[in-house]
């Protein structure tokens, strides 16, 4: 019921209008509630036994339906164009809701949400909810207001008639509600139960040459025939009961006129009914089918869309986990001096990956972070601009708890060179100031040239004004990597930081940037993790960490006598890139 | 600017849908039959096939399913009946008998409908549970060849797809189909019946439905083109933030990134409307329409049946005309389905073609009748002479490449580059969208879906055949450049310019290393396939300890050689179930193997750090771990039967340097006592093998051969190899 609340709240934000619509097919009901009176009417006047034949009743008759049928056109038109509305808005203003409940969501919503999960929900579920917000809405109202008319007109006629006609709609309502419960765990399984499918299908076709390796053919089969199975028992109990639908259908639709000739027929011959009335009540049967029909159909709508709609409710509703404090200051002036204290934090509440760590960084220093694999150097660099909290301890800069800072000064003064660089289907220009939309030409120059990209760009075809292409494909892994520190440096952030960000890169060009950076970042506290001797060799300190523990923290030439897991790493490195030098040398 | 790009984004999609008479008639645009390989009748039988083993339940259901229609439209007739017989004339006990009757036969409609629908239903998700097991047995007897040739997503969408689309024909759209025709026969021929004058007023109703669907069609099929095109920016925006979504907040972005989304959700909001709007007209006015005919109907007949006209002598009675008007109320419906009935053929008459096709392709070399069993194979390999190419096996890939070439003359590069435009945006948008039904709010049941996709694969194919200048081809953007290039590789497998190896001779030593380099399209991964009998030779011999591999079983021969594939291919399942893949039953020894190979790998400690361990799941191609992991694991996978040959297919793209090096130290314990293969990327690797061949595309075969010192200083192609890879390479691993 909960996604019925919601199509309804969306319905309403246009309100002037689904109000309009329904005004118009109230008035369309109206007369195409009456038309079939005068249609009695008009072929009462030929009941045999009447002695005369009325031929101006006749046609006035037949001008009035003709009336009837043209206004139920307009006010029926009318009504569509005003739902026409209500339904984009509707999708316009979920879609509008959900783009921004994800940009508010946290860091940590996007780790356990896994992207594709995350992009399906926005996009293809939302695009499942358009039947239900579009047909739902025109065809909702109209058949409710259909069946409503025809049982007033029954109503007119025959009390007890339309007694019967209305035990019949709430049998036909309930058997389609009884129905439509069935049918929704039903659903979920099918598609379930064929996404395991497709998964093993997809899974034998990609991995084609592994099968056979391994001659896994028979398992394989085995396992594809269990999930075929079950995706045959849940559709085959699909059928089951979607095959109920027509016939509860047929079944009214026959009774009910079954029970008009019958109870009709007795009373005229009795003389207590016309012929008018009979033939009324049975125009009126014949266009019962279509609405009671309709509404089963929008049943099974609901049911795809209400599957819909939970998951992207569960989205609307989570509230990000970090947010302003109430009383968080604006940042004037960040010196840049950072300091961990017995800071412990995990992505999952039962595992932590950094215990106790704590250290400092003064203003305008460099720190070189070291580690294995899964010791917390990355965990550490998403701590420092609030991407996620600490579960224990704090972090200060400028002596201040990061807390208490306003979140977005607080990443406006430090920048990030990831490991893998995503960037915009823009233009260069418009990626490089992606921080600073009000960036001029020479900032964007400036920090390209830092970047030792400028000379790359300027003999591109469109120099600046390049697209970049989705994710950047139109360019190498090292430009990538380029205009992300190009990126990363037009913020003038005074905190700056580098994931491994030269990786890409040829020697070359790695020594071209790394004296830029140099250079400016002079009076920037930067935090490097990486794997390279040259970069080590220029930083003030070295943390070392291992599996979420600080085991090493100095400068090198402390570290290098006193710490021998650093000397092991030193020397790993060191006769790394000897041998690399040397392969290089002979050729 | 936005509005600017809006526009020229118009004129562009002016030209995608109006192309001209030549590009029209290559590209086989619009409405074409399809062309099927094979004939019809065939397609027929081997579907009706299915059906024998249920025949008598499937005749049954049909019998049940005529009854049900048969006597639904009789209803008009029996109300009619009642009416001018029992109550007009005042007959109670007609009355009476006639409503009793009509009661059981709607009784017996609604139970034979049920039943007919449930039963069919059933009986075609049989037959669809069927053929999708002999589908997938199918896949599990081919060669590797097919794959090959095919990309995952055109085999994976017969499974599914196709099996789905002949499920609705067999299901659902038959006993709709049935229902329609049956019915609007029987009704057509009863009114007849009743009255020859009414009906044909009646029948006029037919072109006036017809009119008025084609007219809107028109219109509504480019508006639904534009539709969709909205909708694939409303994607893409949504898609790239989220992707981008740490970017976005860390760069404090996220009131750029919602305006931005705010443009393409106005953007298909307004064309939405514009073709509700559009669409708010047709239903009205086929409500209209058959309220004039209902009109006109009564008219005449409630002229000849006053008395007033005479028509032939024709007499027409109260309870006609009110049979007439119930029947006129039910019509569109009916007459909907039925236009539907070409398109829903032909699309399962496609599916069934391409199912037809993949259970026809040949399966693996099967082993030769009296196989050698070698007791144990020590790795030692010999190449004598071998030649292999992919070649053509396919008539109709023959004749559809001779046409290509007919016209491949003429395209000038503004042709190509609006190919590569038109690529570029079928590639963007998702065709994920649901098509919605049939029903009367949205209106789409009228519209057909175009062959949009078609032309695409036709354009995707052209532009792999043709040689792209080199100035438009910087141009490409990458993901077009990336799907050209996977077709050029199909294209190779299908239509291949003859031997990729000519004539070569190799010995391999058991124990030793061997490094394979080349270009790209050499014959390296070739090679190793040849080795491991996924093709066989077309000329010459590779004998496995000096015996001919044909004559050797397939599975002794597999079972002998651990492979390590390029993209390390994990399934969905935990860690355990992975590394032990190639085993039926885990037992306490394959543990107890399992942790030995892990800790040998230098995996153990990663997969002893993880919550699960070896229970974690992996999630679809092992996602949740670093491709480094994930090579490990395929490595233990490989190395836990102790093979005696080790062929590895190095991944060339990058890992992290600390995983790099295990992988490096890995491979170097592995090779110890096992004939190694490697296809080599790393230097390193490279280096310290034992003997090292260079593969040429152009010669076919190996160039040079020898150890890294001799090799450099014949200061050919390894050295040139060297040197570009070096230009690229990363200091300091």
């Amino acid at each position: 019921m909960k996604s019925a609340r919601m199509i309804f709240k969306y319905w309403l934000r246009s309100k002037r209008e689904f109000i309009l619509q329904i005004i118009f097919l109230l008035i369309s009901t109206i007369f195409t509630t009456i038309t079939p009176i005068f249609i009695g009417r008009m072929v009462g006047l030929l009941d045999p036994n009447l002695t005369h034949f009325n031929i101006i009743g006749f046609i006035l008759y037949l001008l009035s339906i003709l009336l009837c049928g043209l206004l139920t056109y307009i006010f029926n038109r009318a009504a569509r164009l005003q739902g026409s509305e209500v339904s984009s808005r509707a999708l316009y203003y979920l879609r509008d809701d959900i783009s921004n409940a994800i940009y508010r969501q946290s860091f940590s919503y996007f780790d356990k949400t896994e992207t594709g999960q995350l992009i399906s929900r926005a996009t293809s579920d939302i695009e499942e909810t358009r039947q239900i917000f579009g047909m739902g809405l025109i065809i909702g109202l109209q058949s409710t207001l259909q069946i409503s008319g025809i049982i007033i007109g029954f109503f007119a006629f025959s009390v007890d008639l339309s007694i019967i006609l209305v035990s019949a709609i709430l049998i036909s309502l309930i058997l389609s509600y009884y129905i439509a419960k069935k049918l929704k765990p039903i659903f979920l399984e099918t598609r379930n139960s064929f996404g395991d499918l497709t998964t093993t299908i997809r899974e034998n076709i990609v991995g084609a040459q592994v099968v056979r390796i391994f001659s896994t053919q028979t398992k394989e089969y085995q396992k594809f025939r269990e999930n075929n199975k079950r995706f045959y028992k849940a559709s085959v109990n699909s059928v089951k009961y979607n095959s109920l639908y027509m016939p509860s259908i047929y079944i009214i639709i026959g009774v009910m006129t079954i029970f008009s000739l019958f109870i009709g027929g007795i009373r005229f011959i009795n003389g207590t009914m016309d012929l008018d009335t009979i033939v009324t009540l049975l125009s009126y049967i014949a266009t019962l089918g279509f609405p009671l029909m309709m509404l089963g159909q929008i049943m099974l709508v609901y049911i795809q869309a209400d599957a819909a709609l939970t998951r992207v409710r569960d989205i609307l509703e989570s509230s990000p986990e970090i947010k302003d404090l109430p009383n968080a200051k604006p940042i004037s002036n960040l010196k840049g001096d950072i300091d961990f204290e017995n800071v412990s934090f995990g992505y999952t509440p039962d595992h932590r990956i950094l215990k106790n760590v704590s250290f400092k960084i003064p203003a305008g220093k460099k720190l070189a972070i070291l580690g294995t694999t899964g010791s917390g150097k990355s965990t550490i660099i998403n701590l420092i601009p609030r991407f996620y909290e600490v579960n224990e301890g704090i972090i200060r800069i400028d002596q201040k708890d990061i807390k208490y800072y306003l979140l977005n000064d607080l990443r406006k003064n430090i920048s990030i060179v990831s490991q893998e660089t995503f960037l915009f289907n823009k233009s260069i220009a418009e990626n490089i100031a992606y921080g600073k939309q009000d960036a001029s030409k020479d900032e964007i120059i400036k920090a390209a040239k830092i970047a030792d990209l400028h000379d790359f760009i300027i003999n591109l075809p469109k120099g600046y004004d390049s697209i970049v292409g989705e994710r950047g494909t139109r360019l190498s892994g090292g430009q990538k990597q380029r205009l992300s520190i190009a990126r990363a440096l037009l913020t003038q952030p005074k905190i700056l930081i580098l994931d491994d960000s030269t990786s890409s890169v040829d020697v070359e060009t790695e020594y071209k940037i790394q004296q830029a950076l140099k250079r400016i970042m002079k009076g920037i506290t930067s935090i490097i993790i990486t794997q390279r001797i040259s970069t080590i060799r220029g930083v003030d300190y070295i943390l070392i960490l291992d599996r979420g523990r600080i085991v090493g923290y100095g400068t090198h030439n402390e570290l290098i006598s006193s710490n021998v897991l650093y000397k092991q790493i030193y020397e790993t490195l060191y006769q790394k890139q000897e041998s690399q030098s040397r392969i290089m040398e002979e050729t | 600017m936005s509005n600017n790009k809006y526009k020229k984004d118009d004129e562009e999609r002016e030209e995608i849908i109006k192309p001209s008479a030549s590009t029209r008639q290559h590209f086989m645009l619009e409405g074409d039959k399809s062309k099927l390989d094979h004939p019809r009748r065939e397609l027929w039988r081997w579907l009706i096939s299915y059906l024998k083993p249920q025949k008598l339940k499937f005749f049954l259901f049909f019998i049940f399913l005529l009854v049900a229609t048969i006597i639904s439209s009789l209803t008009p007739i029996f109300s009619a009946n009642i009416i001018d017989r029992g109550i007009v004339t005042k007959n109670t006990d007609y009355v009476v008998i006639m409503s009793n009757i009509f009661l059981i036969l709607i009784l017996i409609m609604a139970i034979a409908n049920y039943f007919a629908s449930f039963g069919m239903g059933r009986i075609s998700q049989k037959v669809t549970y069927q053929i999708r097991n002999e589908l997938f047995f199918k896949l599990q007897d081919m060669s590797l060849d097919y794959f090959d040739k095919r990309s995952s997503g055109q085999i994976i969408s017969i499974l599914t797809n196709d099996v789905t689309l002949l499920n609705q024909l067999v299901g659902g759209q038959f006993v709709q189909i049935i229902t329609s025709m049956v019915s609007i026969g029987l009704t057509v021929l009863f009114m007849f019946f009743l009255n020859l004058v009414l009906a044909l007023i009646s029948l006029l109703i037919f072109p006036l439905f017809f009119i008025i669907t084609q007219f809107f069609k028109k219109v509504a099929v480019l508006l639904f083109k534009e539709e969709r095109r909205t909708v694939g920016k409303v994607t893409s925006s949504i898609q790239e933030n989220i992707e981008g979504a740490k970017v976005v907040k860390a760069f404090g972005q996220e009131k750029r990134a919602a305006i931005e989304f705010d443009q393409a959700n106005t953007a298909n909001y307004k064309i939405m409307v514009k073709i509700r709007k559009y669409m708010a007209t047709i239903f009205p006015l086929i409500n209209l329409t058959t309220t004039i005919i209902t009109a006109t109907i009564l008219l005449v007949g409630g002229l000849v049946a006053s008395g007033t006209i005479s028509l032939f002598g024709i007499t027409v009675s109260v309870g006609v005309l009110s049979a007439f008007i119930t029947i006129l109320g039910q019509f569109f419906r009916p007459f909907m389905t039925l236009m539907q009935i070409q398109n829903v053929i032909e699309s399962a008459l496609a599916a069934s073609d391409r199912i037809y096709s993949l259970l026809e392709e040949k399966v693996e070399i099967p082993d030769i009748e009296d196989p050698i069993l070698l007791e144990q194979i020590n790795g030692n390999i010999e190449l004598n002479n071998v030649s292999f190419g992919y070649i053509f096996n396919n008539e109709s890939v023959k004749k559809k490449s001779q046409k290509q070439k007919l016209f491949e003359h003429n395209l000038t590069s503004e042709t190509i580059l609006k190919m590569v435009k038109s690529l570029e945006r079928a590639l963007k948008i998702n065709t994920n969208l649901q098509q919605s039904g049939g029903f009367s709010g949205e209106g789409s049941g009228i519209i057909s879906n175009g062959s949009e996709k078609k032309s695409s694969l036709n354009i995707l194919e052209t532009l792999a055949r043709i040689s792209i200048p080199p100035e438009i081809n910087e141009r490409i953007p990458k993901i077009v450049k990336d799907t050209i290039d996977e077709q050029k590789l199909l294209l190779q497998h299908t239509e291949s310019r003859g031997f990729i190896l000519k004539n070569v001779t190799l010995k391999i030593p058991k124990g030793i290393t061997l490094a394979i380099v080349g270009e790209t399209g050499a014959g390296k991964t070739t090679l190793i396939k040849l080795i491991a009998r996924f093709y066989d030779v077309n000329e010459g011999k590779i004998l496995m300890d000096g015996v001919d591999i044909l004559k050797i079983k397939k599975k002794d021969l597999r079972n002998s050689i651990g492979i390590v594939p390029q993209e390390a291919f994990l399934f969905t399942g935990t860690i355990r179930e992975n590394i032990l893949y190639g085993y039926d039953n885990p037992t306490p020894e394959l543990e107890e193997k399992m942790i030995e190979v892990s800790k040998f790998l230098g995996l153990h400690n990663f997969i002893d750090a993880l919550h699960k361990k070896y229970d974690t799941k992996l999630k679809e191609n092992g996602s949740n771990i670093s491709i480094g992991q994930r090579q490990l694991i395929a490595f233990a996978r490989a190395l836990i039967t102790d093979p005696k040959i080790l062929i590895l297919d190095e991944a060339s793209s990058s890992v992290d340097p600390y995983t790099e090096s295990l992988i490096q130290d890995a491979l170097n314990k592995a090779r110890k006592g096992r004939t190694t293969i490697i296809i080599a990327h790393r230097l390193s690797t490279i280096k310290n093998a034992d003997k090292i061949i260079v593969l040429s595309a152009d010669k076919k075969g190996i160039i040079e051969q020898g150890d890294h010192k001799s090799l450099l200083d014949l200061n050919g192609k390894y050295k040139q190899l060297l040197d570009m890879q070096l230009r690229d390479i990363k200091v300091g691993e």
